[in-house]
């Protein structure tokens, strides 16, 4: 298999859509968990060397309902750009037997390299049920905003599942179709990484340790 | 030790100052110590010649596809690869082949790096001063008059090619076969959002800017099945070519294989129309030996 070196760039590019930077659940008030999170598509098999999207960051409980956080974006200091975001979180519904918590974020990615900035808001949406006293199923739905190209805007379903695996000590492992509303069945990834010809699948991982 | 932890600063100020670029991976070199082309498509030895050059410090090598007898075109191409394999291999070699068995004379070169060629492709900049290198011996060398000149890019090869045709200007014609709009446009395809592509690469590509500044002919081939480059980017070239210009889509065509289809000889036909060798009336060149 050849090397298909476009995908190192597209790897370190996509600019979170790799990446797990927002809480499924809001977290108790007073609460504050470190957050580390690693992701690649899964059209890895074609090169080798690929680069995962790496953050690092935080959230803290405002109140029982409300969450902020903030990460740092690893991968594209690589390449000399400053990656960075913002995101709060509200829970809308409480789990209630066998309705699932409902909750919304926001987020706003901010990235400047090379004199170029760019700015992506998004909006999220999940829906999680507990499947045990320290696992959680989650589905959510994102919606990235882009002011400089079509599409302006992104659609990207996910599903996963959360772990606490001790106190302190949380796991999530999340499978996504970013951009699901893209067509790509060509381009650099020559549709590798697409289902049905859209948008780019991705495995992620976080960790978050609660402080 | 100490050795080490001065190799990790260097790393360390090199992307924190976005020194850090991906431009080399764009290559992906594939040297030999000889050339070995494929035997089935035997080009007569006479009119076959392996010839090298300099590009500053380092030397390049390829083919002179050159019609020894009568029945060839005074026309010579000048073909700049994509980014993969080398001259005397598939598809390289049969594009060339393609080209000379349809009546052109063709110099067929690799940049550095590539095939016999030294030292190392790293740019947008080497390519480009390789492809005015390889110019330099059409001209100089081998004796070609700019009126007589045809400049062939593929894929990433249609960078140096546009950017020879701004320079030369005197050209017969220019052929763009499965060329990319832009490496911003590219990266789009890949990444789905707009990051610009300063952030990755050092180099623009930038094709569709640079196509307005042509003044020669411009043919524009594309495969319809094209993984890589999708087949709208070569209606958006099209579109900013100034006249005369032909956009040929190939719609079993992928992104390496234009040159092996049947109506391969229909794009050369309507070269030679541009060019000004064949007429109308006259009866069109075979793709194949």
């Amino acid at each position: 298999m050849r090397r298909h070196p476009w995908l190192v760039i597209a790897a370190i590019g996509s600019l979170g859509g790799c990446a797990v930077t927002m809480p499924v659940r809001t977290v108790p008030a007073g609460e504050t968990r470190l957050a580390l999170s690693a992701g690649e598509p899964l059209a890895s098999h074609l090169i080798s060397g690929l680069v995962p999207y790496v953050t690092v960051g935080a959230i803290h409980g405002i109140t029982d309902a409300t969450t902020v956080g903030a990460d740092l974006h690893a991968s594209p200091a690589a390449v000399g750009v400053f990656g960075a975001d913002i995101s709060a979180a509200h829970r809308l519904v409480a789990e209630r037997g066998h309705s699932p918590e409902l909750t919304a974020a926001g987020q706003v990615a901010f990235f400047v390299g090379s004199g170029v900035a760019r700015l992506f808001p998004s909006l999220l949406l999940t829906s999680s049920w507990s499947a045990g006293p320290r696992t959680l199923l989650y589905g959510s739905l994102t919606l990235t905003g882009q002011f400089t190209a079509a599409p302006v805007a992104l659609l990207s379903p996910s599903v996963g599942i959360s772990h606490q695996v001790t106190h302190r000590l949380g796991v999530e492992l999340e499978w996504r179709w970013f951009g699901a509303n893209v067509d790509t069945h060509s381009g650099l990834f020559e549709g590798a990484a697409s289902l049905a010809g859209h948008g780019a699948m991705s495995v992620n991982g976080g960790i978050a340790w609660r402080w | 030790m100490a050795l080490v932890i001065r190799r990790f600063r260097l790393v360390v100020l090199l992307v924190l100052t976005g020194s850090c670029k991906a431009d080399s991976y764009l290559f992906q070199t594939d040297r030999v110590a000889d050339y070995d082309p494929p035997a089935e498509l035997s080009v007569p030895a006479s009119d076959l010649v392996e010839v090298s050059f300099r590009a500053g410090a380092d030397t390049l090598y390829g083919f002179y596809f050159h019609h020894t007898g009568t029945d060839g075109y005074p026309r010579t191409v000048l073909l700049s690869h994509g980014r993969n394999g080398n001259v005397a291999r598939p598809p390289e070699w049969s594009r060339a082949t393609a080209i000379y068995f349809g009546g052109f004379d063709v110099l067929a070169y690799d940049y550095r790096g590539y095939g016999r060629s030294t030292g190392t492709s790293v740019s947008e900049a080497t390519i480009d001063s390789d492809a005015t290198a390889a110019l330099a011996y059409l001209q100089g060398t081998l004796g070609v008059p700019d009126s007589e000149l045809i400049l062939y890019g593929h894929s990433i090869g249609a960078t140096p090619t546009l950017a020879l045709a701004e320079r030369v200007g005197g050209g017969s014609a220019v052929v763009l076969e499965s060329a990319f709009t832009s490496a911003q446009e590219m990266a789009r395809t890949a990444t789905l959002v707009d990051a610009p592509v300063s952030w990755f690469l050092r180099g623009s590509f930038d094709n569709i800017d640079q196509l307005p500044r042509i003044h020669l002919p411009v043919l524009i081939l594309h495969g319809t099945l094209d993984p890589e480059v999708p087949v709208s980017q070569a209606a958006e070239l099209y579109a900013r070519a100034g006249q005369p210009k032909y956009l040929k889509i190939f719609p079993r065509a992928a992104h390496d294989d234009i040159s092996e289809q049947p109506d391969f000889a229909d794009a050369l036909y309507q070269l030679g129309l541009m060019t000004g060798v064949v007429h109308a009336d006259s009866r069109r060149p075979t793709s194949g030996p």
